[in-house]
């Protein structure tokens, strides 16, 4: 790497953070975060709104890719929420400063901070070398970047060799904001600090949503838990190092689920989680599932446990205004979504080849032993996923107690979302070990921040246990200190 | 005073869970330690010399010919010179990007060079063959039937 090209790559990623810090201040629910949760939340936000908008610009009114209509994208909501921050600090006076640290979380937030910090550099050293990446991503934000608009030749015309045409461009189009604000060469991979910012963000969505459920300890194993896979963070088929968008989807996806279970859903709360469930649905094509099922997860919020009715009608009245502005961005990306692909000719041939949906039919039944098999000698594999998959069901039967919350059963039904997509696509492939085997690590990647709240969960119960041990412990152990003999 | 056996079992399981999370923090050491050493050693290289270190000298030489030859906007004809999980027409078409692919087939599938040459699609002028393992070659489509024979002859 060289000085220009690295300062290039972290102009990339500030590219997203100022709108995004904008967005922070001007959403009361997201400003009130504490920082490293605010950061991550207006990282997701200002992805999400930069290339979520130039893709509606590019593809409803013809608006060049280039970088004025890059700039004024990015420039109004950082200029907005810098006259609302500098207002506000005129109006009201600071808060007083939150709970210090303790030691070891600094030590967790030194882990965290090194990996991340490899990630960043891995990805300012290498050019892309990640199948999808270069298959399908940054292959499509070429030619985007080229034409100037989402929607080009080789995606409208039939006949261009490309792979999957249909999948949603959200990521190359920040691809190509960064690459055209930067003035990069077709070979600088200048993007590639946009896709390595997305592992912190990961970290600091999931502290955020263990630390509002489960308490700081509980976070702090979580966090640390998720820091430690060697999946997310190195490994090229999906990783924080690649050009995949399994990890950003992770975290659109669970960014906004999180800020949906929050007890006290407010409106800015809900068009937040609405804005970050937009970017999922326009992410990959798993994200127009995901992102509805997370809306759903929000709305079972209210009816669990579900008490008398006069309760959670109480609380369904609560809920749907925030969960109505959730909706709304959502529904406004899936419209893009489906415009865009009404002018994108089939050409469903290479799936074609892959798939049968005559196997769904008794196939999910019958072929359920023989896939189970498979997932679990993928998942097991410890170069992927270390011990991961080897402990934490046992942290979850162990800490079961510590399910019995609110959030338990839309947090389940989340992560079950992707983990039935793949189901279903395991089920009706023609090759169904092959495509476990290319894929099942994504789809867990994409259920991680749900399955690490549950993990948090279940971990602040054995926590618990621990604490009542040592302090009885303790308490023995100062019965028995003899008494210290005072002179006379 | 003893503790439950219930809340003795949970502290093992936390016991162990923490156990695996420092053999993690091992490996988790290693690949951070080598990534950063590794970018502090190659601070001063460009993206250029970075491609030309990690896809080797010859296929980058052979790739600057092809853009060379085909304009940014242009079109040409892709073969894969090996099978499709290697996934060589894949990367190829990325690197060449944004001239706009379309692919033709694999040399393997390849009976009848002279009648599958003829059976091109007309417009493009290029034909680049990807191969898995050495650099791609860039041939007119006028010579392709010919240096079809040759190279089917010789395989």
């Amino acid at each position: 790497m060289v000085a220009a090209e690295t300062l290039a790559g972290i102009a990339g990623v500030a590219l997203f953070a100022a709108p995004g810090a904008g967005l922070a201040e001007l959403l009361p629910a997201v400003r009130s975060f504490p920082t490293g949760r605010r950061l991550a939340y207006a990282y997701l936000l200002g992805v999400a709104w930069t290339a979520g908008v130039l893709y509606a610009l590019s593809h409803f009114l013809g608006a060049p890719l280039r970088t004025p209509a890059i700039l004024a994208t990015a420039a109004a909501p950082a200029v907005a929420g810098a006259v609302s921050w500098l207002r506000r600090r005129r109006l009201k006076p600071r808060l007083p400063q939150r709970a210090r640290r303790r030691p070891w979380e600094w030590l967790v937030v030194a882990i965290c901070a090194v990996i991340s910090l490899a990630v960043l550099c891995e990805a300012l050293t290498n050019p892309v070398l990640d199948w999808d990446g270069w298959m399908t991503w940054a292959a499509q934000a070429r030619y985007v970047r080229h034409e100037g608009t989402v929607d080009p030749t080789v995606l409208t015309q039939k006949g261009w060799y490309v792979s999957h045409p249909w999948y949603p461009l959200l990521l190359p189009v920040a691809q190509v904001a960064v690459l055209e604000t930067t003035h990069a060469d077709w070979d600088d991979p200048a993007f590639r600090p946009f896709y390595a910012a997305f592992f912190p963000v990961w970290l600091l969505v999931i502290y955020g949503g263990a630390r509002a459920l489960a308490g700081r300890t509980a976070a702090g194993w979580a966090t640390l838990a998720a820091a430690l896979l060697p999946i997310t963070a190195f490994e090229l088929a999906g990783g924080a190092v690649s050009a995949y968008s399994d990890l950003p989807l992770a975290c659109f996806y669970g960014g906004g689920l999180a800020l949906l279970l929050s007890p006290r859903l407010r409106l800015s709360a809900g068009l937040a989680a609405g804005i970050l469930l937009a970017a999922a649905s326009l992410t990959k094509a798993e994200g127009a599932l995901l992102a509805p099922a997370a809306l759903v997860c929000g709305g079972l919020y209210a009816f669990v446990p579900l008490g008398s009715q006069s309760k959670w009608r109480r609380r369904w009245r609560l809920r749907r205004g925030p969960l109505a502005f959730a909706a709304l961005p959502l529904v406004l990306a899936l419209a893009l979504l489906f415009s865009w692909r009404a002018g994108i000719p089939e050409r469903f041939e290479s799936y074609e080849k892959i798939v049968s949906w005559a196997y769904l039919w008794p196939g999910i039944l019958t072929r359920a032993p023989r896939i189970a098999r498979w997932i679990r000698s993928q998942m097991v594999h410890t170069n992927a996923w270390g011990f991961f998959w080897w402990t934490a069901p046992l942290v979850l039967a162990a800490g079961w107690r510590g399910l019995r919350r609110r959030a338990t059963i839309p947090l389940l039904l989340a992560a079950a979302a992707p983990l039935g997509v793949a189901w279903i696509s395991y089920t009706i492939s023609l090759t169904p070990e092959f495509i476990i085997w290319t894929s099942l690590n994504r789809f867990l990647i994409q259920a991680s921040v749900p399955c690490l709240l549950l993990l948090a969960l279940a971990l602040a119960n054995l926590l618990r246990a621990a604490d009542a041990i040592f302090r009885r412990l303790g308490r023995r152990a100062r019965f028995q200190t003899p008494r210290r003999c005072t002179p006379a | 005073m003893l503790p439950r056996a219930g809340t003795v079992l949970r502290v093992a399981v936390l016991a162990l869970f923490a156990a695996s999370l420092l053999v993690a923090m091992e490996r988790a050491a290693r690949s951070s330690w080598e990534r950063i050493v590794q970018a502090v050693s190659r601070f001063g290289e460009d993206s250029r010399q970075a491609r030309r270190r990690a896809l080797g000298a010859l296929w980058v030489a052979a790739e600057g010919e092809i853009r060379h030859a085909i304009p940014a906007g242009g079109d040409y004809l892709l073969v894969d010179g090996g099978e499709e999980r290697q996934g060589a027409a894949l990367f190829l078409r990325y690197q060449l990007a944004p001239r706009r692919a379309r692919f033709v087939g694999r040399l393997s599938e390849v009976k009848d060079p002279s009648r599958w040459a003829a059976g091109l699609p007309t417009g493009s002028r290029w034909v680049v063959v990807a191969y898995p393992s050495r650099p791609p070659a860039l041939v007119d489509r006028r010579d392709f039937a010919r240096w079809l024979e040759t190279t089917i002859g010789r395989r």
